[in-house]
């Protein structure tokens, strides 16, 4: 009973937790535009997340390392640094996004402006990542989260004509208002947030902090198989809301008020609350998972001790490098940047970055040396080796994307 | 020997320096050499002005029904407010090319003013909790949404 409680928990917090601002405000804006005509891409972005999120969770299982560990050893410092500097820039960027999200989330419920927030939230963020327990801050987060599903609801109070939902989605088509590189500059921002970097290396950072062993494989394995695409489907329905509401009404997303109108819509007040505390719960998880994801691969990469596990004073590097991303951070949205460009322009980094991040996990889940017999499948390399592929295409394509299209204006 | 580390950590920052420019050049408001150009950004600012005064429309409907607290609805009327002043802002901002352009200025210029207008009156009344003014302030901001909806098809032609 225990075992099935414990298997539940982990695949409802992998739901609750997968949805971040990213998510958030890429759907909500994507819906808006273009309806379902991109959902598509969160199907496509969300198989990938899953294969290298399984390679990445047997690595930490089998071999007891994550990532950052094995990628220095296994392609060398050169490599190795080349890899963590364009990986952490685009978790900084995330994680700056998400500390903005919450302030944002925040100023919704309370009035008080977001910037006032945002030292208190910086400060909260540490302190939860200092003092509560990982499995605590999992848990909690995930299952708060989970309040997002309240865009599922919406969507069907909302009476749709499901059918011409459907069409729309496994009909693609670039809507005759949008022009065909805004199209793909949207895909590709859909394709970042889905696939975030960050969402492996916390993955695998966890299991190692875990203690996951090849026991555990069928428990990762259950949570990224059935927890992911559930959190996919949650991001279809906060996209479907928009489509269904503000895209009629010619409202293009650029607050994160505007995301949670389709709600108000259909479910008054409390849906709107439920919201609110979905959208708090989800920015504030994602926040401590990008300042530990940032923290666990400095400290991997150049081998220092690092965990939520070990005591502050044994990791003390590991802590200052928390607390250091926090301030910069907290410094950054008090310039005044917006948080939700800053979002914006998060997920397109995170494309240019995905290869950064997947190609070495792929080069480690096909070593025998580090993975004996639990080395990539058939159907694990094909897929992976198709994805390394697409990650690449969209890398390549991101920042000209940007630019040719002014950043999807 | 003592060197070598050099190359790496410049190569690192490399596409870390890369993404900084295409960020500053994606973000940066470029002029307007021709007609043609300015009128482009002018459907653009009616177009980003349409959808703030479309989100505040909304709001006030809902709020109207009770169907958003009061400071959500003060927060999203706010930032559309402040979004329109942007808006406002970067479009006077780019110089009209000839005197035709002026006209285009003139037109777009008092249809925003009026449109800002009208959600600035609604941020009266939601943070006075003002219920007798909603029904107004919907006709008021379907009026300002219409001119917008009107000028950009005229702009468009």
């Amino acid at each position: 009973m225990k075992r099935i409680f414990s298997v539940a928990l982990g695949v409802l917090t992998a739901i609750g937790g997968f949805v971040d601002i990213g998510d958030l405000v890429t759907n909500a804006l994507v819906g808006a535009r273009f309806g379902l005509s991109l959902a598509w891409v969160v199907v496509v972005g969300v198989l990938g997340i899953v294969v290298f999120a399984e390679m990445s969770g047997r690595v930490a299982a089998i071999t007891g390392r994550a990532t950052f560990d094995l990628v220095r050893e296994r392609l060398g410092p050169r490599a190795g640094l080349l890899n963590l500097a364009g990986s952490m820039a685009v978790t900084g960027l995330t994680f700056i996004a998400e500390i903005g999200g919450v302030a944002l989330a925040l100023e919704l419920v309370s009035s008080v402006h977001y910037l006032l927030l945002v030292p208190f939230t910086g400060l909260a963020v540490w302190l939860v990542l200092w003092r509560v327990r990982f499995s605590t801050l999992e848990n909690v987060f995930g299952l708060l989260g989970l309040a997002l599903v309240v865009f599922g609801f919406a969507v069907w109070q909302l009476g749709p004509d499901w059918g011409s939902l459907l069409d729309q989605a496994t009909r693609p088509s670039v809507p005759g208002s949008e022009g065909v590189p805004t199209y793909w500059y949207y895909a590709v921002a859909l394709f970042g947030a889905a696939m975030t970097p960050y969402e492996v290396f916390f993955f695998s950072s966890g299991g190692v902090e875990e203690h996951w062993t090849e026991k555990d494989l069928g428990t990762s394995r259950l949570n990224v198989f059935v927890g992911f695409p559930l959190g996919g489907v949650l991001s279809i329905f906060i996209a479907s809301s928009t489509a269904l509401v503000l895209l009629p009404a010619g409202i293009e997303v650029d607050t994160l008020g505007q995301v949670g109108l389709p709600v108000s819509e259909a479910l008054g007040r409390v849906g709107i609350a439920i919201a609110l505390l979905g959208f708090f719960a989800a920015t504030f998880g994602a926040a401590c998972e990008t300042g530990l994801s940032v923290g666990y691969s400095v400290s991997q990469y150049f081998g220092w001790q690092w965990g939520k596990y070990v005591r502050p004073r044994q990791a003390a590097l590991f802590h200052v490098v928390l607390l250091v991303s926090t301030i910069a951070g907290v410094a950054v949205l008090l310039t005044t940047v917006d948080p939700i460009k800053v979002t914006e322009y998060s997920v397109v980094f995170s494309a240019v970055a995905l290869p950064l991040t997947y190609f070495p996990i792929l080069v480690v889940a096909n070593d025998p040396d580090y993975m004996g017999e639990k080395v990539n499948g058939r159907l694990a390399n094909g897929l992976g080796q198709v994805y390394l592929v697409l990650v690449t295409l969209a890398a390549l394509a991101a920042i000209p994307l940007m630019l040719l299209t002014k950043a999807g204006q | 020997m003592g060197r070598r580390p050099v190359r790496p950590l410049r190569r690192a920052l490399a596409p870390v320096v890369g993404a900084a420019l295409a960020l500053a050049l994606a973000g940066c408001i470029s002029p307007a050499r021709t007609d043609e150009q300015y009128n482009a950004k002018a459907v653009a600012a009616v177009e980003a002005a349409s959808s703030e005064v479309a989100t505040v429309h909304l709001v006030v409907s809902q709020r109207s029904k009770r169907k958003v607290t009061s400071p959500y609805a003060d927060e999203v009327v706010t930032a559309s407010e402040t979004a329109l002043d942007a808006i406002e802002g970067a479009f006077g901002a780019v110089q009209p090319p000839s005197p035709l352009a002026d006209a285009t200025y003139a037109e777009v210029s008092e249809v925003l003013g009026n449109a800002r207008d009208a959600v600035t009156h609604t941020r009266f009344a939601v943070r006075r909790d003002d219920d007798a003014a909603y029904a107004d302030l919907l006709e008021e901001l379907g009026s300002a949404g219409d001119d917008l909806s009107a000028l950009e098809a005229r702009l468009k032609k």
